[in-house]
């Protein structure tokens, strides 16, 4: 066991998996001899070689493509896109290939890729480096979309995605990279190195995919979040004196609507949050989920509390990022307005 | 001197792009963040601009 960050966790995962698995490749732009823009793969390289974890071009749709190609053909890469907001022009293969493979050949070929990409905002990336594209691959059949929100849980789904005989997109919160983060920019930066959650056995384990974790058990109202709006989400609920119980999906498909229908059937209310605008964004999604699977239990109309409709702003980031005030304002209308 | 001149150019710039915004005490108003998505708002970002507003 050790204490580490993320980065050094997800490392961990990549480099445990690559000593067990020979047919686990890693690459992608300053994914080799670099070691990640993050230092995600730092050391890899050295350690296994450049034939096992290489540097890519820059072609997003390049490196998908490729990574489906050796999926198929036996291998298990792990390809990253060194920015989220980069992934766009790879979405033609992530969607038209990567995902519909085992569909179109009936099951006779697969694409067992994972697709490492950080995302999210409060790091001053503005609109190129901020984006939280999260639901656009959740409306992919075919595609699982996992987002851990620990250095544990990040090396533990990490190795189930590698594992899974499915394409997996692995979105890493980058502000919580370092340590969490509660979406309060004024208050000190805080360590992972400090955080129960840093410690990380050293060698192999593995996380259920499609599994949620209770971070705050509570009776008043439900929160749903996942990545860095899971540390939002316990703010909220320290400033708002509110007895929220808080759901870290971990993974939106796929999904654990078994723990989200018993928390907001117990709590009898519900609020989203995630940082990508709101307008046909995940909690879109489970808004309706909720609506089917708890509609007698529910006492107030369910919220959401996201980004706005607009491109990320650089100059209002603090706006735009989901603060825990915003979210304790969503607590108090649907629980202390509802009685 | 055309070196200097240039650098000189380039600070004052970079200055002035961190005079406005988080980085700097001249803010905008808030309510420009939803300016410039589409020619004319729709009623999403409407209702999203005065909530931010509100803030």
């Amino acid at each position: 066991m050790s204490r580490m960050t993320m980065v050094q966790a997800l490392n961990s995962a990549l480099d445990v998996m690559m000593d067990r698995d020979s047919s686990v490749m890693v690459f992608g732009q300053d994914a080799g001899y670099f070691g990640g823009v993050f230092r995600v793969t730092e050391g890899l390289q050295r350690k296994y070689g450049a034939e096992r974890c290489f540097d890519a071009p820059i072609t997003e749709g390049g490196i998908v493509a490729a990574a489906i190609g050796m999926g198929a053909n036996g291998l298990r890469p792990v390809a990253e896109i060194q920015f989220a907001d980069y992934i766009y022009p790879a979405y033609d293969q992530l969607v038209s290939e990567a995902a519909r493979l085992r569909y179109r050949s009936n099951g006779e070929f697969w694409a067992p890729i994972t697709v490492r990409t950080p995302y999210g905002g409060g790091i001053f990336g503005g609109q190129t480096h901020s984006q939280s594209p999260e639901a656009i691959f959740t409306h992919a059949p075919g595609l699982k979309t996992v987002i851990p929100s620990t250095p544990y849980d990040a090396k533990g789904l990490l190795i189930s995605a590698i594992e899974d005989d499915d394409p997996v997109v692995f979105l890493e919160p980058k502000r919580i990279y370092s340590g969490p983060f509660d979406g309060r920019p004024d208050q000190p930066l805080e360590s992972w190195l400090k955080h129960p959650e840093s410690e990380v056995p050293d060698g192999y384990y593995a996380l259920p995919l499609g599994a949620a974790a209770v971070r705050r058990s509570g009776s008043a109202v439900t929160v749903l979040a996942y990545g860095t709006m899971v540390y939002v989400a316990l703010a909220a609920a320290t400033e708002s004196g509110i007895d929220a119980e808080i759901i870290d999906l971990r993974t939106l498909v796929p999904l654990d609507l078994k723990t989200i229908v018993e928390s907001v059937n117990k709590t009898g209310r519900c609020v989203i949050v995630h940082e990508a605008p709101c307008t046909s964004g995940f909690a879109g999604e489970l808004t309706a989920l909720v609506q089917q699977h708890c509609f007698y239990s529910l006492e107030a109309p369910i919220e959401r509390v996201t980004g706005w409709d607009t491109p990320y702003p650089l100059a209002f980031e603090w706006d735009y990022f989901v603060t825990p005030a915003r979210l304790v304002q969503a607590l108090r209308r649907v629980t202390l307005e509802s009685l | 001197v055309l070196e200097m001149e240039l650098t000189e150019a380039i600070r004052a710039a970079a200055r002035e792009a961190e005079s406005v915004g988080t980085l700097g005490k001249s803010k905008p108003p808030v309510g420009e963040m939803f300016e410039q998505v589409y020619k004319a708002p729709d009623w999403r970002l409407e209702r999203q601009r005065r909530e931010a507003d509100a803030q």
